[in-house]
C-alpha cells in the first residue's frame, strides 16, 4: 500500500522532518503538499499509533482556528487521523529560516505579529521557529501545528517565545538579539497588556534555576 | 603529558589517570550507597571525604605512578552539589599545590561530552545527556556547546529515582527500574510533554505515583521507561532535523540504559543516521572524562589560578569555550 493518501500524485519530496516528511505533489488538479507522519520503529506501536493520530487531528484543527483567527496558515483539503496524512495548499515562499542565512529581512516583526494574533486566540504553536514560518511577499505564513494546543495558560504562550528565543540564539549568532528585539515589538505591538503579560512570564521562566545563565564569576 | 582528574559532582567520587594519547592509566571510583532515601549533600560529601584518601591511593598505584609524575591537576568544578564538589576541589588545590602542577577547571558536562567523542570517533553529533540531575539535547555551534533542549522541569535520572523511591527500592532507582521494564508488559497511558526539543516528566510522576496501588511496579517500570525514552528520543530527533546532524551520541548515567540505547540505535537507522555507543563504564560519572577533558583544556591554555578555583555549583555549559580536541 501506498504510503501516499489515495489520488495524491507525488511530484517531490520537499522535507524529511523528524516526525513527518512532506511531499509535493497533485491532488484534485491542485498544486498541493502532503504532510505524512511517520510511524517510529522505536516506540511501542500503541504509543505510535496514539502520538499519530492526536497529533494529526490537532494541527488540522489548530491550522484551521488560526486562521480564523487571521493568521495566514495552509488550506486543509484532507485529513486521515490513521495513516496521519493532511493534504493541503502549497505556500509559495521562502523559509523565514533560510531567508535569514542569507541576509537580513525585516520580516521578523511581522512574525511577532502572527505569534501575537495566535495566542490573543488562545492557540499555544509548540514548535515556534523560524524554519515553521514561510515568508511570501511580506507576509508570514505559519505552518506546522503538531506540537500546538489551545490553552490560555500564560506558561505556554512563555514557552512558545522561549522556543523562538532559543532557536534564534542557536543559528544567529551576533544577529540573534537584532531578530529577537523586532520579533518583540511586534508580539508588543499586537498583544498590548497581554503580550506584556506573556513577556513578563517569559522573564520568570529565564529566571528559573535551568534557564538562569551564570557566569564563572571566580 | 599525564593528568589527573577528580570527580566528585554528586554520588561518585573517581579518580582517573590518563596520558595524551587517550590511554587510560588509572580508573578507581566509589559510589555513596545510602540505606534509605536518596543523595543527601551532606552526607554524600562525607562518604566522599571518608574515601578520598584511598581512592588516590588506589589510583596511584593502579598507574605506577607518583604525584610528581603526573603533569597537571584536573578536578569537577561544577555544575553539581556544593559540598561534594568542594571536596574534589580541595584535593586537586592541594596536589596542585604541595606539587606545583598547574591547576585545571573542568565543567562536568563537558566532560562526559568530550569523553564520548573521544570514545566513539563521533565528529560532530546531537547529544542526548541524561543523568540525575541532566535532561539536556546538546550540539556543538561556534565553538560552544548549545543547549537546543531540555527538561522544564524535573530530570529523567531524577524521575526514576523518585519514583523508584516511593516504590520501596533504593538508590539508584535507574537500573532496578529498568530490571522491572526488562519483560514488555502492559502499556499505560501516560502524559507525553514534547514542546519543540523540551521535555517535562513532573505531570507524569505525579501520575505514576497516583497509580501505584492499582497497577503492577512492572508496567508501571515499562511504561514510564518506553513514554520517557520516546519523548528524550523524539526531542533528539527534532534537533537533529533541525540542525541537519547525522549523528547521536548518548551520555550520563540515565544514558547506559540497555533499551534507550536500543531506542536510540533505532532511531537513527530509521532516519539513515549514526547512533554512536560505547562502553557502559564511561556513561556513569568518573575521573577518567574528568582527567581528559583536562589535558584538552590545559593544551588550550585554560589552567586556572588556585585563588579563583572556587567550585561553581551552577555552572552552565554555554559558558564554557570548547577546547582544543587532541
Amino acid at each position: 500500500m501506498s504510503k501516499f493518501p489515495e489520488g495524491f500524485e507525488p511530484a517531490r519530496s520537499l522535507y524529511v522532518g523528524a516526525e513527518a516528511e512532506i511531499w509535493l505533489g497533485r491532488w484534485m488538479d491542485m498544486v498541493v503538499v502532503a504532510k505524512i507522519r511517520r510511524s517510529k520503529g522505536y516506540r511501542p506501536k500503541q504509543l505510535d499509533e496514539r502520538m499519530i493520530e492526536s497529533r494529526t487531528i490537532r494541527e488540522a484543527n489548530l491550522i484551521h482556528e488560526a486562521k480564523s483567527a487571521g493568521i495566514p496558515t495552509p488550506f486543509i483539503y484532507h485529513v486521515n487521523p490513521v495513516t496521519g496524512a493532511i493534504i493541503m495548499s502549497y505556500i509559495y515562499g521562502t523559509p523565514l529560516k533560510e531567508l535569514l542565512m542569507s541576509k537580513h529581512e525585516p520580516v521578523l516583526k511581522r512574525a511577532g505579529i502572527m505569534a501575537g494574533r495566535l495566542h490573543e486566540a488562545h492557540i499555544s504553536h509548540g514548535d515556534l521557529t523560524p524554519s515553521n514560518m514561510i515568508v511570501r511577499d511580506g507576509e508570514v505564513v505559519l505552518l506546522d501545528f503538531g506540537l500546538g494546543e489551545k490553552t490560555s495558560e500564560l506558561e505556554k504562550f512563555a514557552e512558545d517565545l522561549n522556543v523562538m528565543k532559543r532557536s534564534l540564539d542557536s543559528s544567529f549568532g551576533e544577529h540573534s538579539s537584532t531578530y529577537w528585539n523586532e520579533f518583540e515589538e511586534g508580539y508588543v505591538e499586537c498583544g498590548g497588556d497581554f503580550a506584556k503579560s506573556v513577556l513578563e512570564r517569559l522573564d520568570e521562566v529565564w529566571a528559573r534555576g535551568r534557564y538562569k545563565r551564570r557566569r564563572a564569576d571566580d | 603529558m599525564i593528568s589527573i582528574g577528580i570527580e566528585s559532582t554528586a554520588h561518585t567520587f573517581g579518580i582517573g589517570i590518563t596520558d595524551s594519547q587517550g590511554k587510560i592509566l588509572a580508573d578507581c571510583r566509589r559510589t555513596i550507597k545510602p540505606e534509605k532515601g536518596g543523595i543527601h549533600p551532606r552526607d554524600t560529601s562525607r562518604h566522599h571525604y571518608d574515601v578520598a584518601p584511598d581512592v588516590l591511593k588506589e589510583a596511584l598505584g593502579q598507574s605506577g605512578l607518583n604525584l610528581d609524575q603526573v603533569d597537571i591537576v584536573a578536578f569537577s568544578r561544577g555544575p553539581g552539589l556544593g559540598p561534594c564538589l568542594r571536596v574534589g576541589a580541595t584535593m586537586a588545590r592541594a596536589i596542585a599545590v604541595a606539587h606545583s602542577k598547574p591547576l585545571i577547571g573542568v565543567n562536568h558536562c563537558l566532560a562526559h561530552l568530550e569523553i564520548a567523542l573521544k570514545l566513539t570517533g563521533a565528529k560532530d553529533p546531537v547529544f542526548l545527556y541524561l543523568s540525575g540531575g541532566n535532561t539536556q539535547v546538546i550540539s556543538e555551534a561556534e565553538g560552544r556547546y548549545v543547549v537546543f533542549g531540555e527538561t522544564e522541569d524535573i530530570a529523567i535520572g531524577n524521575l526514576l529515582d523518585v519514583f523508584a523511591r516511593s516504590a520501596g527500592l533504593s538508590f539508584p532507582g535507574g537500573p532496578k527500574l529498568e530490571e522491572l521494564a526488562m519483560n514488555e508488559g502492559k502499556l499505560i497511558d501516560l502524559p507525553y510533554v514534547v514542546k519543540g526539543m523540551n521535555v517535562s516528566f513532573s505531570g507524569l510522576l505525579t501520575m505514576v505515583q497516583s497509580l501505584m496501588q492499582k497497577e503492577r511496579l512492572e508496567d508501571l517500570a515499562y511504561s514510564i521507561q518506553e513514554v520517557c525514552f520516546s519523548m528524550l528520543l523524539e526531542a533528539s530527533e527534532r534537533a537533529m532535523a533541525y540542525l541537519g546532524k547525522n549523528e547521536l551520541t548518548l551520555a550520563g548515567g540515565v544514558g547506559a540504559n540497555k533499551r534507550l540505547r536500543e531506542m536510540a540505535g533505532k532511531m537513527c537507522e530509521e532516519r539513515g543516521a549514526k547512533f554512536f555507543d560505547y562502553a557502559k563504564e564511561y556513561y556513569v560519572d568518573n575521573g577518567v572524562m574528568i582527567s581528559w577533558a583536562g589535558l584538552e583544556h590545559f593544551s588550550s591554555g585554560d589552567v586556572l589560578p588556585v585563588e579563583s578555583s572556587k567550585a561553581l555549583q551552577k555552572w552552565r555549559i554555554e559558558d564554557v569555550k570548547i577546547p582544543r580536541r587532541l
